[in-house]
């Protein structure tokens, strides 16, 4: 190709590169504003998730904690009296930095702060002990009972299985009656004013919790 | 679903680009260019492997590998428009052995959710590896002691060599995330743990006299540790601390002070030490806001064209606009990055993302800002773009860690919805 043609070819191409790399920069930012919308969906539809269960107060209770107050529980942290711990216990009993805490696939490990001890259904323990569901931790008179959420350890277990398509998995579909959250009926109508091909398309595909556990709950006090 | 649509258009338009760069280079030469046409082959197919088949193995993460690509395939089509041999092909050979550095990376974050084992392994390692370079003249090189050479021309010019302080990087963010993260540790102890890495780390390549780099080693163990103990005291305190050891350096180093007067007024001694930086602002200015068009700048004028000055070689060539939506591409990269950080689950992961994102940010804000005349001029690379072998597995590396943090975050997140609120005790329990 000749010097001449080259530079009309490189001089019109010029321009389609600056906006190819324009509509790379653009389709990137809607991505990254779409996987933020997506994922706020997800957690509103499931708000939950980022706990793994839940500490009850059984026993021991003060003007900050009441009786069947429930505390809950990240996967993994630091419990304690000290403001700066992941799960802060604000009971006299309470040491400052009580235990380390991680999600296990028999349960939640606690292991002690050093020159503490933890005391699990009755039993003392100075060392990291796996608590299983339904447990009771005590500190002095504070007694808390502990809340594993059904399949949580799984997470755990189930760290193995590479080649699995990471999927969200398919949930169950919510009842009609269910009220939706202010910011979804925001969105929910702001969606219908758009056209059918912006509308996301998408049950809300989410278990009915609420009535469920009520439901569960009561037949247990029942029986 | 929406999010597909996107990928696939960025993915297209990704593809659309590398053709257009591959077909106008092969149009360059006066008799069909074989090595062109197989570089557009591989760099598309590179991106379409990345961006369908290993998203769906959950190795990858397919926004960052997608624009990581973008910015490998301009980088590799801009290499070869400049030097067909030493550029391009060594930088597509680079970019191979960043993949395969890549995918280890994210399987190797994958599997190992601790590296309390490794510690002292690593920190010796690494120790090692920056020292090496400081035992010998034979390693010493354009006035610093930064690289182990491989193969050297007879006029002793370096032709191959090994930039250990690259690698170091990943051996840094792994050891400060793994002290950070470590509850079992008291915070005092984090703390001066990290700082006394940081602060081996940071000396030794002082003493390489390679200053760019210690600014990046410096600013991500700061990020790092401010963020593993959340505490705006250490954050004032670091930043005092670097400003006093900015100043000492200053007074010592007389580089720094050429780089400090030349960013101060280049024009009044461009013939000399403010050659480089006048050149590198002649060319953004040539280049216009669309540029010369690929091929017709006059690159050979910038020194470094290749290496740190690339990005305004790119301006030249192909506009400010472009070399703005790169540097956006940079940005959204590193907000990509911190947004893992936010959602992982465990501290561990937190912190190698925000490390490896920090350490992106940072490295492609000190090339850019010296080559603009923003802050003083240093002499590290531009993540992807630059030619330096180091580098891109390095860098390519980084990412395959964002993209095991990401797989880890959403295979929790993921299993994380299917369970269900608490239940009350199950049957056989005792009270």
């Amino acid at each position: 190709m000749s010097r001449n043609v080259y530079e009309g070819v490189a001089n019109i191409l010029k321009f389609v590169y600056m906006a190819l790399a324009a509509l790379i920069a653009i389709c990137g930012a809607q991505w990254l504003r779409a996987d933020r919308s997506e994922r706020r969906r997800a957690i509103r539809e499931t708000p939950d998730t980022q706990s793994v269960g839940e500490l009850v107060v059984v026993g021991g209770a003060s003007a900050q904690l009441a009786l069947e107050q429930s505390i809950e529980l990240p996967r993994e942290g630091t419990i304690g009296r000290s403001r700066s711990c992941d799960v802060c216990v604000r009971h006299r009993d309470m040491p400052l930095r009580a235990a380390q805490i991680e999600l296990g696939s028999e349960g939640v490990i606690f292991s002690p702060s050093r020159w503490e001890n933890l005391t699990v259904n009755g039993r003392v323990y100075d060392k990291s002990v796996a608590v299983v569901n339904g447990s009771r931790l005590q500190w002095g008179d504070l007694t808390l009972r502990l809340l594993i959420k059904e399949g949580a350890t799984d997470m755990v277990s189930a760290r193995g299985d590479y080649g699995v398509p990471v999927a969200l998995p398919p949930i169950r579909r919510v009842r009609k009656e269910r009220a939706e959250p202010d910011a979804g009926q925001a969105d929910s109508s702001r969606n219908m004013t758009r056209s059918p091909r912006k509308r996301v398309l998408r049950t809300l595909d989410v278990s009915p919790r609420e009535d469920d556990s009520r439901r569960d709950r009561q037949s247990h006090e029942d029986s | 679903m929406r999010r597909w649509d996107l990928s696939q258009r960025l993915t297209a338009l990704v593809i659309a680009f590398i053709v257009s760069v591959g077909a106008l280079l092969m149009l360059r030469m006066q008799e069909p260019d074989i090595k062109a046409a197989l570089l557009i082959v591989a760099l598309a197919t590179s991106t379409l492997v990345c961006a369908l088949a290993l998203p769906r193995w959950g190795l990858v993460d397919p926004f960052l590998v997608t624009l990581m690509n973008f910015l490998c395939s301009l980088g590799v089509l801009f290499q070869y428009s400049l030097n067909q041999t030493m550029g391009g092909l060594s930088h597509a050979w680079f970019y191979l052995a960043g993949m395969l550095a890549l995918l280890v990376a994210s399987f190797v974050i994958r599997l190992t959710h601790s590296f309390k084992r490794y510690r002292l392994a690593l920190f010796i390692g690494a120790i090692a590896l920056l020292g090496v370079t400081l035992t010998h003249p034979v390693f010493r090189y354009n006035g610093s002691s930064s690289w182990i050479p491989l193969r050297r021309s007879s006029e002793g010019v370096m032709l191959m060599s090994i930039q250990p302080s690259e690698f170091v990087k990943l051996i840094l963010i792994v050891l400060l995330a793994d002290i950070l993260s470590d509850q079992t540790i008291g915070r005092a102890k984090r703390l001066l743990m990290s700082v006394c890495i940081s602060i081996a780390f940071v000396g030794l390549i002082c003493l390489q006299n390679d200053f760019g780099t210690a600014l990046l080693y410096f600013l991500t163990a700061l990020c790092l540790i401010y963020i593993g103990l959340s505490d705006i005291r250490i954050l004032i305190s670091g930043c005092a601390a670097g400003v006093g050891a900015a100043l000492v350096i200053y007074r010592i180093s007389t580089t720094v002070q050429d780089r400090v007067r030349v960013l101060i007024d280049p024009f009044k001694e461009a013939a000399d030490k403010g050659f480089q930086l006048v050149q590198s602002l002649i060319a953004i200015a040539n280049g216009g806001t669309t540029g010369m068009g690929l091929g017709l700048g006059r690159a050979g004028t910038i020194p470094l064209y290749d290496t740190d000055f690339v990005f305004s070689a790119i301006c030249e060539q192909f506009g400010i606009v472009f070399g703005l939506c790169v540097m956006f591409i940079y940005v959204l990269m590193f907000m990509r990055g911190m947004r893992m950080a936010a959602r992982a689950t465990r501290r561990f992961h937190a912190l190698l993302a925000a490390g490896c994102s920090s350490m992106l940010a940072v490295q492609t804000f000190v090339i850019i800002g010296g080559v603009i005349k923003m802050i003083p001029l240093t002499g590290v690379t531009l993540p992807f773009l630059s030619l330096g072998g180091s580098s891109m597995i390095s860098c390519m590396a980084q990412i395959g860690i964002l993209c095991g943090v990401h797989a880890c975050v959403e295979r929790d997140f993921a299993r994380s919805r299917r369970a269900v609120e608490p239940i009350a005790l199950r049957e056989g329990l005792s009270v």
